[in-house]
């Protein structure tokens, strides 16, 4: 399964993410800059089913995103907040994404899921520490 | 005073569950065939209709679904001489009401009659005229408009909802329908993928944790339960949680409060609860693999999405739906549908349901590029040739001195040609299927006796190679001069 992924360039979260999955996947990953060259790209035939991994920036891209939700037909979406506020939370589940994750952390579990959602080996993305109440 | 409409051939039972309505207080109508019942339940409006299962004009399973359709809706109790557990699990699974087997004791049949009629009473004070947002659920056929009526139900109450089906029959959007039409819509909708998550991920999610949780928690987080509060948490792919989780989940379920990872403090929370699932829970708590509180506290309502094969007449809609959407997407001209390209849809039997017409839609339209119209040649090759082998499986002809002989027919087969197995397996179980009937004058209990089929196999079967009406034909060439003579007399 491909993966897409929105960041602006400077997005080091995104850019760390990307390195790893690349390096996991053996592959490169699909990456668009801005939700336009994203929205530009879903205006065509998509074949198979990408995931698409989005880090906005603000709140305001994220309100762009909402509005180009259309496009993103029934691909599944794991979302990368750089703000955890209630209004861009509530923003970010009219997205409908699969995964909520936040850019601060250290992205273990971004990659976690992410290597489980498109069937990645477990060895490959398995968190060190289990994250349950004793 | 409700109306009984008794469907029975037989004049004494007839007469007995008349008296029965009445002593009840009720009003009883009679019919003695199919064809004038289901005539009495479009035309009289019944509020209960007990109905026989061996009719000369047919069979009352069959008919079960047209009288929950008459204008009156009503409930069906389905009443036969002849114990048939499978008749009678079909008979439920079609909306029966209840199931009676004769001689049933008077007190069981009023009972039953009286807890129908409290049922309806009940359902009808509760039913308010709703408007339903349906957003992108699109159809008018039974089955969807059955969905439909539980996700109005489901939306007017605040009762879990557990929905099961088929991977691609839409059960998220059911659930975001549901949440879209109650009283918590301008609350968050917050899924939770259980497939998703690491098993060592789970916890956390859920319930958050607090600073210093575990090496990478710099932060206190809110975990998708406390989002959840005051709107929905829909837990997708329900049957995926991990045993232990389930059992911390359990308890949120139970006493609306939760401990993040590591918190001392428990939170109170308020959420409404729907999970969907497309797995069978009851065969997972028998393997140890889902706990049954759990299970048993989920479905307090239940909603089964149909597969798309079960809804064929939805396929039209759809695809008009989604061929629009998608060519606005693309921004391209409206592109037309052939008739041709829609038969083939509706031919095909889409093991991945409305997910996989969406995908071959969009597919199809890559194909047509500026073509302005769609057609078979557009669609994948693995629909067009699935489509092609059962249009040749179905053109056996029944009954006649050119039917193939598939033995022979297959030594005549070359690499080229040469069937599946799948494909050679139908076309021997049709054959075998028509000549039952033939043998057997349509008598669908000496068919199950030759056969050695259970009821609800055979009905699966002839639904499957469509020899429904076969069978009721050669049934009525076979009984139609008792009839002349019972009018004669």
């Amino acid at each position: 399964m491909e993966l897409w992924i929105m960041a602006a360039p400077y997005n080091v979260a995104a850019h760390r993410y990307v390195n790893r999955m690349a390096k996991a996947t053996g592959r490169p990953c699909r990456t668009f800059p801005t939700v336009a060259s994203l929205t530009q790209r879903l205006r065509r035939p998509v074949s198979g089913t990408p995931l698409l991994v989005l880090f906005p920036a603000g709140r305001r891209e994220l309100e762009n995103l909402l509005a180009a939700r259309h496009l993103m037909r029934d691909l599944r979406i794991i979302l990368v907040l750089d703000d955890a506020s209630p209004e861009c939370l509530s923003a970010g589940h009219r997205l409908r994404p699969r995964y909520i994750a936040y850019s601060d952390g250290d992205l273990s579990d971004l990659v976690a899921v992410t290597g489980r959602m498109i069937s990645l080996p477990a060895g490959m993305f398995r968190i060190s520490e289990n994250r349950a109440s004793a | 005073m409700a109306k009984v409409l008794i469907i029975d051939d037989d004049t004494s039972v007839r007469h007995m569950m008349a008296e029965v309505v009445k002593r009840l207080g009720h009003t009883p109508l009679e019919a003695s065939s199919a064809a004038e019942g289901l005539r009495a339940a479009a035309g009289l409006e019944p509020d209960v209709v007990m109905l026989d299962v061996h009719l000369p004009d047919g069979d009352g399973l069959e008919i079960a679904g047209q009288i929950k359709h008459a204008p009156a809706s009503p409930e069906v109790i389905i009443i036969t001489a002849f114990g048939d557990p499978d008749g009678a699990e079909l008979a439920i699974r079609n909306g029966a009401w209840d199931y009676l087997v004769k001689p049933s004791p008077v007190e069981r049949i009023m009972i039953t009659i009286s807890r129908a009629l409290q049922y309806r009473m009940a359902k009808s004070s509760a039913r308010t005229p709703t408007v339903l947002r349906r957003d992108e659920i699109i159809g008018h056929s039974q089955a969807l408009d059955t969905v439909l009526e539980r996700v109005a139900l489901a939306a007017r109450s605040e009762a879990n909802v557990l929905i099961t089906g088929e991977t691609g029959t839409g059960k998220e959007l059911v659930a975001r329908a549901i949440h879209a039409n109650s009283s918590r819509s301008g609350h968050r909708f917050v899924v939770v993928d259980c497939a998703a998550l690491p098993e060592n991920l789970v916890e956390s999610t859920l319930f958050g944790h607090v600073r210093g949780a575990f090496t990478g928690a710099e932060k206190p987080r809110e975990g998708l339960i406390r989002q959840a509060n005051g709107g929905t948490l829909f837990l997708d792919e329900v049957g995926e949680l991990p045993v232990a989780a389930q059992k911390a989940f359990l308890r949120v379920i139970q006493e609306r409060r939760f401990r993040p990872v590591s918190g001392k403090e428990e939170i109170r929370v308020n959420f409404r609860l729907i999970a969907a699932t497309n797995r069978d829970l009851e065969q997972a708590v028998a393997k140890g693999r889902f706990r049954n509180d759990l299970l048993f506290r989920l479905r307090s309502l239940s909603i089964a999405t149909p597969a798309l094969r079960e809804r064929k007449e939805d396929i039209r809609p759809l695809t008009t739906y989604y061929v629009n959407h998608l060519c606005e997407i693309y921004a391209s001209e409206i592109k037309g549908i052939s008739s041709e390209f829609m038969e083939v849809l509706e031919i095909y039997d889409w093991p991945g349901n409305v997910r996989e017409l969406f995908h071959c839609l969009e597919e199809a339209l890559a194909m047509a590029e500026a073509e302005p119209t769609l057609y078979p040649h557009h669609l994948p090759v693995h629909i067009r040739a699935a489509v092609t082998r059962t249009t040749i499986s179905a053109q056996v002809p029944p009954a006649s001195g050119t039917r193939p002989r598939l033995l022979e027919d297959l030594n005549r087969m070359d690499r080229n040609n040469f069937l599946s197995i799948h494909a050679f397996r139908e076309m021997m179980e049709r054959q075998y299927l028509e000549r039952l009937t033939l043998l057997t004058g349509g008598n669908r209990k000496e068919a199950c006796r030759i056969s050695g089929l259970s009821r609800t196999r055979l009905f699966e079967l002839l639904k499957k190679y469509d020899l429904s009406n076969i069978m009721r034909k050669t049934k009525d060439r076979r009984c139609s001069p008792p009839v002349r003579d019972r009018a004669a007399s």
